[in-house]
């Protein structure tokens, strides 16, 4: 039944993908939605690799090409500086490059991914400044420095929990990143997400409490923090907040939080039996799933944990 | 000896957090308006109607095609229409968006005065999954039962747009490309306090239309660039044809999202934004001058003073109460400056 499901979806998120881009929606009522998503394209690229090499290629040749020349990504070709998009571009080179590597040049690739490791430790939003490091490096000692700090939307804001965790994903897979800096930045994001985590457990968008009260979790960033954290498991947050998706999971009716869903506790060796045929019960006639081919490649991705295919466990392993 | 030397290291820490750190500001005082931004301001006077509907059971279409006065038909006859709800986020129990009730009366009314093409289209604020804030929220259902398409602006295609002399002293925004090639937008929102802002209604209802794909959710950049600039930047490039505030139940205390219900049964509907922020403002117990973002917006959107807005429907006196206000925005400065002190204090705790 399953595999049905994965060859009609596989299908149609390959025709969307033929020029090696991919828009994000494919609602027929929009004129407009023809432009070329950095994000939709790299989910696609990521779902697709497994089986249709060739295809992911294209788009992984498509997002080199509209990388920007400080080593990050726009949301799409020449719409402005680079954004949050950095990090799901920088994880779809890095995971399709290193699963189809006879397709690609391994000089390029490095060069591609320098520059954007580059752009991603540069890109933090940094509040203290060096006078006031200083000056806690002083008083504090050297553990003073090591505050959480993870990823901005765009340059320059608060650091908020989806993007922090779409870049953690770029440094931790296919496996982490052994050079010291990196491993810094790594720490310094775990922190950050493990230090904004609800009470009870999960993540919303990063604002867990304000003025007095605590907010609660969503399913969608729950899911996204804890694949960026698949190397801690047993931080007693990262228990808390799956134990918070599981109980939660079953109740979701929409294929993006499922397929988000479905990731994540697979990834933590979770069994997703039953989300797996919730999800397929949202597959539209064409084959797509939600209102986008973001959910698409998503819900592709969540389809093949039943093939035994996650590219989010191999760190944990 | 020990004490101190705990002492001056607590201290110098403080001062490093406190002196040398670069936090945002969320509210920036804003500028007197330049004679650039006060140029596209409506004319006096502007119409607003305080419509009375007890509850969303009932015929909220009728009610709005009896004060048909209130709408310019030119607006919308062959026309291809927005309609923007407030969806926000859907935290269960809290009346956070936009009733799926009113939507379904609006879009009955804009096709009743002749719209060639109707989408509802939102880009949400702090979720990417709109598609579960649909569900949630009903307003998937009711666009299904309306025949009329859903749009997720956090995803359309961007076009840059300049501004010139912008308040928050940018100089373009990024915008969704539906917005910019439609005829016209409906703003719809939701009545709520707002701890930032004070309220949100017409015009902040706009910050929706700014494109997750480039900016995120939240869309942090409004917030640093200043929400009450942003406001008014947002609603000098995009112009709303028309006003329709869901008040029949709305929010009072910790909103926009942490508030409590507050059964008001009102619609307050118009065309210019101002001059509809500004009634809804009185009838939730606000100064104008409280407001900084309406106030400014008298000068350079439309009409705030009371002596320029034409009020139909039920008399103000006769509606306007004291909402619950958020904890930064009480009466008593001192007692808001304290519970927002305490309440960073126990932050985490």
């Amino acid at each position: 039944m399953v595999a049905e499901q994965l060859s009609k979806t596989e299908i149609f998120l390959a025709t969307a993908l033929s020029d090696g881009r991919c828009s994000y929606s494919f609602s027929p009522a929009n004129l407009c939605m023809q432009e070329a998503s950095t994000e939709a394209t790299a989910w696609a690229a990521i779902a697709i690799c497994h089986r249709q090499p060739k295809l992911a290629k294209k788009a992984i040749d498509f997002l080199i090409a509209s990388q920007n020349k400080d080593g990050g990504w726009s949301t799409g070709p020449d719409l402005g500086k680079s954004d949050w998009t950095s990090g799901p571009a920088t994880l779809a080179i890095r995971l399709v490059c290193s699963y189809q590597k006879q397709y690609f040049d391994a000089g390029q690739i490095k060069r591609v991914l320098t520059d954007a490791f580059h752009y991603l430790i540069n890109s933090r939003t940094d509040f203290l400044s060096p006078v006031a490091r200083l000056l806690l490096l002083l008083s504090q000692g050297t553990s003073s420095l090591h505050y959480g700090r993870g990823w901005p939307w765009t340059a320059g804001c608060y650091n908020w929990v989806e993007p922090t965790a779409y870049s953690l994903m770029a440094f931790k897979l296919p496996d982490l990143i052994k050079e010291d800096l990196s491993k810094r930045v790594v720490y310094h994001a775990n922190k950050f997400l493990l230090e904004h985590s609800c009470r009870g457990g999960g993540w919303n968008h990063g604002s867990f409490y304000c003025l007095g009260q605590s907010y609660p979790p969503y399913v969608v960033t729950t899911a996204e923090a804890l694949l960026g954290l698949i190397d801690i498991p047993m931080d007693h947050r990262v228990k808390a907040s799956l134990d918070y998706l599981s109980e939660v999971s079953h109740k979701e009716s929409s294929a993006m939080s499922l397929a988000w869903t479905i990731l994540a506790l697979d990834a933590h060796n979770y069994n997703c039996q039953k989300e797996i045929d919730l999800l397929v019960n949202l597959q539209n006639k064409d084959g797509g799933f939600g209102m986008n081919y973001f959910v698409t490649a998503l819900s592709l991705l969540a389809l093949n944990t039943v093939n035994g295919i996650n590219y989010f466990k191999v760190v944990s392993k | 000896m020990i004490q101190r030397r705990s002492f001056l290291q607590a201290t110098v820490a403080s001062l490093a957090l406190g002196s040398c750190a670069n936090p945002p500001p969320l509210i920036k005082k804003l500028p007197e308006p330049s004679q650039v931004q006060k140029s596209a301001r409506r004319l006096a006077p502007s119409s607003v109607g305080i419509l009375r509907a007890k509850s969303y059971a009932d015929d909220l279409f009728a009610i709005l095609k009896e004060n048909i006065d209130l709408f310019n038909t030119a607006d919308f006859k062959g026309k291809f229409l927005i309609l923007k709800p407030n969806m926000v986020e859907c935290p269960a129990g809290k009346p956070v968006t936009t009733s799926p009730e009113v939507l379904k009366a609006v879009i009955k009314l804009v096709d009743y005065l002749g719209a060639a093409k109707i989408a509802v289209a939102e880009g949400p604020g702090h979720m990417r999954d709109t598609e579960a804030i649909l569900a949630a929220t009903g307003i998937g259902k009711a666009c299904g039962e309306m025949a009329v398409p859903f749009i997720d602006l956090n995803l359309d295609d961007v076009i840059k747009v300049p501004i010139k002399e912008s308040f928050a002293e940018v100089d373009h925004y990024f915008l969704p490309k539906t917005i910019l090639e439609a005829d016209g937008l409906i703003s719809l929102p939701k009545l709520k306090t707002h701890h930032w802002v004070g309220m949100t209604a017409a015009m902040k209802n706009l910050f929706g239309l700014v494109p997750g794909r480039k900016y995120g959710y939240p869309k942090n950049f409004l917030h640093f660039k200043g929400i009450p600039q942003c406001i008014l930047d947002l609603n000098r490039l995009v112009q709303t044809k028309l006003s329709v505030v869901d008040a029949i139940v709305a929010m009072e205390g910790d909103g926009p999202i942490n508030g409590t219900p507050r059964e008001m049964g009102l619609m307050i509907v118009g065309q210019d934004p101002a001059a509809v922020d500004a009634t809804c403002a009185r009838i939730i117990g606000f100064e104008i001058d409280e407001l900084n973002y309406i106030q400014a917006a008298g000068q350079v959107i439309g009409n705030v003073d009371q002596s320029e807005i034409k009020l139909t429907g039920v008399p103000l006196d006769e509606v306007k109460t004291q909402f619950k206000r958020p904890i930064t925005y009480l009466k008593d400065k001192q007692l808001s400056a304290k519970l927002l002190y305490e309440s960073e204090r126990s932050a985490g705790s």
